[in-house]
């Protein structure tokens, strides 16, 4: 009869393995991270000169703040206002479309099923520049470009989300459960929303979330569709200062107060909001248990 | 599986086969409604750019008239391709193997530790993901610099003194790949989270029961329970590998001395795009980047049935 | 009476109005950040022309423009070029957007620009641009430390490859020699990508001569010898070395001083000095390359070329508005009212700092002109990166010449 409890000391080596690898890890994803944090505090002399976690003074971070948010009359206040116009509306409409449609593919077969599939992770693993012409026209031909719902119309097409829900629906849908709904006599509607939706909290969290990260560091198509800089938002407006400014490659030679240290401060702004809405997303992708809901 | 007969036979009685029949449409017809949204999107934003795109490969943008594979011609007799195409091929064998490794040794570790515990780390592993790209050329100008980093230490045992040093030694494949997974793992880790805290847990205290160790548990039940998200994880990286664009292209923002704005082959795509105005050109790049993605993501869907229900 | 009154003046400021909008022209104008003052300033003093002014990220103007001509919407009139290089890309066959201005603006005005200081902006015997400023190479140094090394300012390259090796056995250096690297290597006239006088779309590239391989030696020698660095002028390395005042004498554009030494180099004031770029001993005079310079462009099929002209002729030439601007000014009055705030500038050690730069752009490269391709990428590549292994930059011509072949090629130059 095997041993309930493994012996001590393979249970410390196990978790010790455990442990010394996840610490690895936040060394190497976290070094940098709070580098980035205590530079924001620094001058730029400070930054090759001194120690790398070095911390600078509250006079630094304060000239440093007011460069960034000052410049332009606070320009960054409506490139920040723009990305969360885009991010909410985007995510919105993205969770809107992905997540019946990822239930739909994820629930039963049905003709053109399986191109759907192909089409979106062909749609998926086409290059940005490839499309990015075609979308351009087409937003023109609208009379969509430049505009708010332009941008948010281009987010809400999240294919990635589509094959999250899809993957998660085809895991942990239980059949027993639709099955049991159905001879209880509910139609396919209410199936959806009486059983699917309830379990999709955790996927509804999980894809608005990473639909919001995409949109709201989204460069590429923000710049290929926005020409109007009040129009702007965060990335394309912060990249416009830092290419001008010649803040990292020192060289457009100008006036303009924005150096390294403002680029740091910048990047830091920027990360915040998604720090804060993965915190509150975490506690809803915590997904509760299955059991339970099915009987017999 | 719901199978439609469409033939009645003695044995089955008119009324059950048209009754399997009607379900079959419903099923569709529902399915469809739900489609609905993300079929508009997906036709806009999704098929009629891709064929576009593909289309525009053989026209010349010059005259707009229809030029048959001279557009691809011009791209094989780019002498930038060969090279291109190597550098390209050295990063999506080092940055999948970090990702698929890096992501699911991590997310395994993290699933058999507690969970205030797992949560913490998945946020630090996480946030280097959105870090935007200014910042992400500041951070890897001064982690790679010996003089600066805070990985000094390492930096100087490895015998490297300059940026230009570690550049070389680690070479730019190396260092593309690290700057990526740096970013996307993180992602990744979140995804999986998500898939393995929704596995049943009947299965898995069964296993425990059975006397399973941690280890056996992560890789003999776990492992195999979220193997479509594996397999999606694996088709997107190597896709998004063969893509590889942002890291190369961030460099230029770090000055002249830093510039490599022809080292991968989306990057020359771009740049007959946008630099030569030769949108053909790109056209004709992109497709045949597509395309490889395309055969290769195909063979791994319909080997592993990733589109079957269970 | 009053309601009479009131509606007669009514209609009088509507016929004005209507006269005022009706002679009013708009013109779309992309900008960077640095010169939206000063397109300010135009549409404040110019009450016929209102600008509608766009911030745009320089590095991305081409793209911008080319999906704007694919769409033919979202084009501008007046642009800002702060890379000479994009005046070659936007006028190629394929991407035509700028507008040849040859004929538009007096030559009067032209003339009184420095000579060669929109060679740029001739592509194939055309002006199809005008400059903004330039920044031509010169010779920075640290007067006080020179002196007290006992160090003679150099006036040849071989003096400045001598006085390496003095400075480098007492523990000094003299900074970096990628300002750009291409300034180091074409100082002995070496046909790097040099268009031919009378010939369309062609240029000259033979680094197989000794007017190359001159200059390659020499740096060679000094990076060996350790009075040159490896690494590009703003790398923390040079940075922290030029900080701890070990480099007595630099070479670097005019904007040096202002952007790069005072800032980031941080060098006390009353200490630097200006001095005329170096020759060759057998050379009769400087030949100096640039770094940067931006261009002002127009769209050729604007609805008002005349008005596009005069506000590119403006900005690039009116004294007022240039003694605002922050680098060097390539038009030679507005050059001159500028440099009034140098000479009274107590960071320099001498009054004549803004002279000899002046001076200094009489030397100024003929060919520093507008490439489709980017040399000083393709050294980067080759070059650079070679140095870093520790192969030699005369090992590396070779290699260079066939990677500038092969791109000017590609860009449809033909090559002899």
């Amino acid at each position: 009869m095997a041993d309930a409890r493994t012996p001590p000391f393979r249970l410390n080596l196990g978790r010790f393995i455990v442990y010394a690898v996840l610490l690895f890890a936040v060394c190497f994803y976290g070094i940098p991270l709070l580098w980035l944090l205590l530079a924001g505090t620094r001058s730029q002399s400070s930054l090759f000169a001194d120690p790398p976690f070095s911390i600078g003074n509250w006079e630094m971070f304060l000239v440093t703040w007011n460069n960034l948010t000052t410049y332009n009359n606070f320009q960054i206040v409506s490139w920040a206002a723009n990305s969360a116009i885009y991010s909410v509306g985007g995510v919105l409409l993205s969770l809107f479309a992905s997540i019946p449609a990822g239930y739909a593919l994820a629930a039963s077969e049905f003709p053109g099923r399986k191109l759907i599939l192909v089409v979106t992770l062909i749609a998926m693993i086409t290059p940005s520049t490839a499309v990015v012409l075609p979308i351009f026209l087409e937003m023109n031909l609208l009379g969509l470009n430049n505009s708010y719902a332009g941008m948010i119309l281009v987010s809400g097409f999240f294919p990635f989300g589509v094959y999250l829900t899809y993957v998660y629906f085809s895991t942990s849908l239980p059949k027993g459960v639709m099955d049991s709904a159905r001879v209880d006599g509910a139609n396919r509607f209410e199936l959806f929303t009486r059983i699917a939706l309830p379990l999709a909290r955790p996927i509804v969290a999980l894809v608005a979330f990473f639909s919001f990260i995409g949109i709201w560091s989204n460069y590429f198509l923000a710049f290929v569709l926005l020409s109007d800089d009040k129009l702007y938002n965060l990335p394309v407006g912060l990249t416009v200062l830092i290419s001008t400014s010649g803040a990292l490659s020192n060289l457009p030679a100008n006036d303009v107060p924005i150096k390294k240290p403002e680029v740091i401060l910048a990047a830091i702004l920027v990360i915040l909001p998604v720090l804060l809405i993965f915190i509150v997303a975490q506690r809803f992708v915590r997904s509760g248990t299955l059991s339970g809901a099915e009987k017999g | 599986m719901s199978s439609i007969a469409d033939t009645a036979s003695p044995t089955v009685p008119r009324e059950r086969v048209r009754a399997a029949k009607r379900k079959g449409q419903r099923d569709t017809r529902m399915a469809y409604l739900l489609l609905l949204p993300y079929i508009v999107l997906l036709i806009m934003f999704g098929v009629f750019p891709v064929a576009y795109a593909f289309g525009l490969s053989f026209v010349d943008t010059i005259e707009n008239a229809f030029y048959g594979l001279a557009n691809y011609e011009f791209v094989f007799n780019d002498f930038r391709v060969p090279t291109a195409a190597i550098n390209v091929l050295w990063f999506v064998v080092i940055w999948v193997a970090m990702t698929m490794i890096g992501v699911a040794t991590l997310s395994l570790m993290l699933d058999s530790v507690g969970r205030r515990t797992a949560t913490t780390l998945r946020t630090i592993y996480f946030l280097p993901g959105a870090v935007t790209s200014s910042a992400v050329v500041v951070l890897w100008l001064f982690m790679l610099d010996p003089g600066v980093s805070p990985f000094q230490g390492l930096l100087h045992a490895a015998g490297w003194t300059y940026s230009i040093d570690v550049i070389s030694g680690i070479g730019l494949a190396g260092v593309f790949a690290l700057m990526a997974y740096f970013s996307a793992s993180g992602g990744w880790i979140v995804v999986f989270g998500g898939a393995l805290s929704s596995l049943p847990s009947e299965v898995l205290e069964a296993a425990r029961v059975d006397g399973a160790n941690r280890f056996q548990l992560a890789t003999r039940i776990k492992l195999p329970m979220i193997w479509r998200s594996l397999v999606l994880m694996g088709i997107l990286s190597f896709a998004a590998g063969l893509q590889l664009f942002v890291e190369p292209q961030l460099m230029q923002l770090a000055g002249p001395q830093s510039a490599q704005n022809d080292w991968s082959l989306n990057q020359m795509a771009f740049q007959y795009a946008f630099r030569m105005g030769d949108f053909g050109a790109s056209a004709a790049l992109s497709t045949m980047l597509v395309g490889t993605s395309i055969i290769i993501a195909l063979v791994i869907v319909f080997a592993t049935r990733f589109y079957k229900i269970d | 009476m009053r309601i009479l009154g009131r509606s007669a003046l009514a209609i009088g400021l509507m016929l004005t109005a209507g006269t005022a909008v009706a002679q009013e022209v708009t013109l779309n104008v992309w900008s960077d950040p640095v010169r939206l003052t000063m397109f300010d300033l135009y549409d404040q003093t110019h009450d016929n022309v209102k600008l509608n002014v766009t911030t745009i990220d320089p590095a991305g103007l081409v793209a911008k423009i080319q999906l704007g001509m694919q769409s033919r919407s979202e084009v501008p009139d007046v642009i800002f070029m702060n890379d000479i290089g994009y005046a070659a890309q936007l006028s190629t066959r394929r991407s035509n957007y700028l507008l040849d201005l040859t004929g538009l603006v007096p030559q009067t005005t032209l003339d009184e620009f420095y000579p060669n200081a929109n060679s740029p902006c001739y592509i194939n015997g055309k002006l199809m641009c005008m400059r903004n400023d330039i920044a031509h190479d010169v010779v920075w140094y640290d007067k006080p430390l020179m002196e007290s090394l006992g160090a003679a300012v150099p006036t040849t390259w071989e003096e400045y490859q001598a006085l390496g090796d003095e400075l480098v056995a007492k523990g000094y250096s003299l900074g970096s020699p990628m300002v750009p690297f291409q300034a180091f290597l074409v100082t002995a006239d070496c046909d790097m990508v040099m268009p031919v006088a009378g010939k369309d779309d062609t240029v000259k590239i033979d680094l197989t001569t000794e007017k190359c391989l001159k200059p390659a030696r020499m740096i060679d020698h000094m990076i060996a010898a350790g009075s040159l660095s490896k690494v590009g002028p703003f790398d923390p390395a040079v940075v922290e070395l030029v900080k701890a005042g070990k480099v007595p004498l630099m070479i670097g554009p005019t904007w040096f001083g202002e952007y790069v030494i005072k800032p980031t180099y941080e060098m006390a004031p009353g200490k630097l000095a200006v001095a005329l770029p170096l020759k060759w001993a057998d050379q009769e005079q400087p030949l100096t390359w640039s770094w940067g310079g931006g261009v002002y462009g127009g769209w050729k099929d604007t609805a008002h070329p005349a008005e596009v002209a005069d506000l590119i002729t403006w900005m690039s030439s009116d004294v007022a508005n240039q003694t605002t601007a922050v680098t060097l000014p390539a038009h030679q009055p507005s050059a001159l009212a500028w440099g009034e705030r140098l000479k009274a500038d107590p960071f320099y050690a001498s009054p004549d700092a803004f002279d000899v730069q002046v001076k200094a752009a009489e030397y100024s490269h003929p060919g520093y002109t507008s490439l489709r391709f980017s040399v000083e990428e393709a050294i980067v590549k080759i070059v650079s990166a070679n140095i870093a292994k520790g192969v030699t930059v005369e090992a590396s011509l070779p290699a260079l010449q066939t990677e500038l072949v092969n791109l000017a090629k590609l860009n449809g130059y033909t090559v002899e």
